[in-house]
């Protein structure tokens, strides 16, 4: 996995968003489900991890805007040996793979796919800090209890975030 | 029953995190339903717990870098594998991040860790693969990452992952479907947890859950095919329906037949009725035909489409049409060497799977269970003869287990269950069992040999009669058809003179096997007294009242007297108790 931007993606959606964040957000809920929710790991989750989504949104949003060039096949003139063709055949080829490519693959629809998903998973977070009263750091259980489906919404927005960033190609696709 | 064990091997749940916690282990253990047993850091109690986890990170920390440690993490994984709560499962990650410790204290990562053919989960597992010790621990892939590569990679192995599971998908359900289908995992129905039981059970699982198949359950006498059916049964989506049984063994031809295909009224003199057969009393469960290898010749090709189970097709004996069946079919033989004895049909034996049975070890392959089957066995008498002979409850000593485990059990678990039995009634009131107390098969060592040379062929030794109290249950099981009385009319005068010889046998092995040898009598003298106290297990048993039983067992039938009396041990045995109880006890 050379490509940066793969790496970009497994590091943001393998390793965090996938095995961290989810799994976070749903243990929160179910922790929140229990009869007497332990206070310290609520807390925990709601003033250290449930705010980390502030911060690499912004992140995901970067890696699905660069996905298209990334995994355009035009990337490949980038390096050898297609880089050392004729700077007269660099004028045109690679812009007619892109086309190419694009005109065959539907990846535009599933980049939109996952920025749309994107969208909704920021959405159902600002539902949630809306619902807290504008404070991730509130822990009344009322309040956090009268929030639980908007957690569960949120969760349901990552797990379709996830498999749509998922579904794009694994590799610059030769057309 | 214990939880099953699993083993976690991943770099993120199994490492060790600041603050003695690792969060990431918490959140995946409460959606998992898994009990956190590793020790390294504090666990958080879950309710109802689905499974016992060990995590495992499968690395090293060398200074301010972290790297993957191959010997290490399958010392840990052969480790728990040797002790008796072994993994029921192995969970395996295939990405593991290594290098420099970044500030989060996480290790940032080199661009080989997420190579697809290098990735430190696809090392671990070709070197487990190729560790003899290792070769039956089922594994799960658990991983986020893209599985294409590796089912590629391993596209040829004849070894294989029981199981992709992403990361994201792990909850208490999936996690309970997978220990289910491909673990090693206890049951309390049958007593055991050695690697070759725990196989027979996922294997029996895995065949149940077509729930229309047909399943041969091979195994020696005594190895716990009934059980292990009822167990099929149980785990099949035809628990809760009918599960009807079929003896075969030493029944005349024609009452097989009739039991398992029933008949129409006027199929035979004396049909006054029509009757189902076992096989349709088994619609919508499970038909177990015990003692498969003995269906008679004549029955065989009858059976071919009651076995096939596209068809499943019956017909009474006498009728013109045939009745489809839903259900599924389990059989099983002692006879080992079925497939190739040439003696009965192969096209019925393909129907059977006689070529993929579920295979039942023989207690020689199981000799750890010995001491949970010994300490199963002796609570299970104590509590029965708790009322007649006020059993104490005792412990087993050391060289007890170890005369057991030396045993080579010929007669397998059944054998073992009679000898633990019968240390219990001989001895109730004990609080020690000792070795002095079993009563151990003769020729220990002639029987090792034989039991050694015979196990790969088949074998004829005890198992081709029936067990006295496989007899009884047997007996106790008939059942007469109100609406067939030509069944059963007459019965009764034959079987008072069979349970009046049936008893004097009883009686005469009892006889003989409390005789005492004397200076004036080396092959031993007769006494009613211990003998009668043996059949009736009851030490409380007066001599008088053991002359009276005497008698009246000699006097059940008339008509059958004079050839018990023709046994000198009976006749001898009849005259003590008569010069005993000259007048009193006869009914």
């Amino acid at each position: 996995m050379n490509n940066p931007w793969q790496r970009r993606r497994s590091v943001l959606n393998h390793d965090w968003l996938k095995n961290g964040y989810m799994k976070g957000v749903d243990a929160f809920v179910s922790r929140l489900g229990r009869q007497s929710p332990v206070q310290l790991r609520i807390q925990e989750f709601l003033i250290s991890d449930f705010p980390v989504w502030r911060r690499r949104q912004p992140k995901l949003q970067a890696l699905l805007a660069d996905a298209v060039d990334a995994l355009s096949p035009r990337s490949l003139f980038d390096l050898p040996p297609l880089s050392l063709c004729g700077p007269e055949t660099l004028a045109w080829l690679p812009n007619l793979a892109h086309s190419l490519w694009l005109a065959r693959y539907p990846i535009k629809e599933q980049v939109e796919n996952s920025q749309r998903a994107l969208k909704r998973a920021d959405a159902a977070y600002n539902h949630i800090v809306k619902g807290l009263n504008g404070s991730t750091a509130s822990t009344d259980p009322t309040r956090l209890r009268e929030c639980e489906p908007l957690f569960r919404e949120f969760s349901k927005a990552l797990h379709a975030l996830s498999a749509a960033i998922s579904a794009l190609p694994k590799k610059v696709m030769v057309v | 029953m214990s939880l099953p064990r699993i083993i976690v091997i991943d770099d993120q749940y199994g490492g060790f995190r600041r603050g003695g916690r690792n969060r990431l282990r918490e959140n995946f253990c409460l959606l998992a339903g898994l009990q956190d047993v590793t020790g390294d850091v504090s666990a958080e109690q879950q309710g109802n717990p689905v499974a016992e986890a060990v995590f495992c990170r499968g690395q090293i920390e060398d200074g301010s870098k972290i790297g993957n440690d191959p010997e290490g993490t399958l010392e840990a994984i052969r480790s728990g594998w040797r002790q008796s709560s072994r993994w029921a499962m192995l969970f395996l990650d295939l990405h593991f991040k290594t290098g420099p410790v970044g500030d989060d204290g996480e290790p940032m990562g080199v661009a080989r860790d997420r190579d697809a053919r290098q990735y430190f989960g696809l090392t671990l597992l070709e070197r487990i693969w190729r560790d003899p010790e290792l070769r039956d621990v089922p594994i799960v892939v658990l991983s986020s990452m893209d599985r294409d590569e590796v089912e590629h990679r391993f596209a040829s192995d004849e070894r294989s992952v029981a199981e992709f599971i992403d990361k994201t998908d792990l909850d208490r359900e999936r996690l309970s479907r997978a220990l289910w289908d491909h673990g090693l995992i206890m049951d309390d129905r049958i007593i055991g947890r050695s690697v070759a039981l725990l196989k027979c059970l996922q294997e029996a699982r895995r065949r149940a859950k077509l729930g229309n198949d047909n399943i041969l359950l091979l195994g020696e006498t005594g190895t716990g095919k009934e059980l292990l059916a009822r167990y099929v049964h149980e785990s099949s989506c035809r628990a809760g329906h009918p599960y009807v049984t079929v003896y075969t063994q030493g029944v005349p031809e024609g009452l097989v037949e009739d039991s398992l295909f029933g008949h129409e009224k006027g199929a035979f003199t004396g049909a006054v009725a029509t009757r189902q057969g076992a096989a349709e009393n088994a619609d919508g469960g499970t038909l177990f035909i015990d003692e498969f290898g003995d269906v008679p010749a004549a029955i065989q090709p009858k059976l071919l489409r009651l076995l096939d189970k596209n068809i499943r097709e019956t017909r009474r004996l006498g009728a013109q049409k045939t009745v489809r069946l839903d259900l599924q079919v389990v059989l099983a033989t002692n006879r080992l060497a079925l497939l190739s004895s040439g003696d009965f049909r192969q096209d019925l034996l393909f129907r059977a799977k006689a070529d993929e049975p579920v295979l039942l070890p023989p207690l020689q392959e199981r000799l750890e269970d010995i001491p949970l089957l010994a300490e199963h066995f002796l609570r299970k008498y104590e509590t029965q003869f708790k009322t007649s002979l006020e059993t104490e409850r005792r412990d087993i000593g050391p060289d007890v287990m170890d005369l057991l485990r030396s045993h080579p059990w010929p007669g397998n678990v059944r054998q073992l269950e009679r000898v633990i039995e019968s240390a219990v009634y001989r001895w109730p009131k004990l609080r020690r069992l000792a070795t002095a107390h079993l009563n151990m098969p003769p020729d220990h060592q002639g029987a090792h040999r034989s039991a050694m040379s015979s196990r790969s062929e088949e074998r004829v030794d005890v198992s081709t009669s029936l067990a006295p109290r496989d007899l009884l249950r047997l007996i106790d099981q008939a059942n007469f058809d109100p609406a067939d009385p030509a069944s059963w009319a007459g019965l009764a005068p034959e079987l008072q003179k069979i349970f009046a010889r049936f008893y004097a046998k009883l009686l005469k092995a009892a006889l003989t096997a409390t005789r005492k040898s004397t200076a004036a009598n080396p092959e031993g003298e007769i006494k009613i007294h211990p003998a009668m106290k043996l059949v009736m297990r009851n030490d409380k048993l007066t001599a008088s009242k053991a002359a009276d039983l005497v008698k009246r067992v000699m006097s059940l039938d008339t008509t059958v007297l004079e050839q018990l009396m023709s046994d000198p041990i009976l006749s001898e045995a009849y005259g003590i108790a008569v010069r005993l109880r000259p007048k009193g006890g006869r009914k």
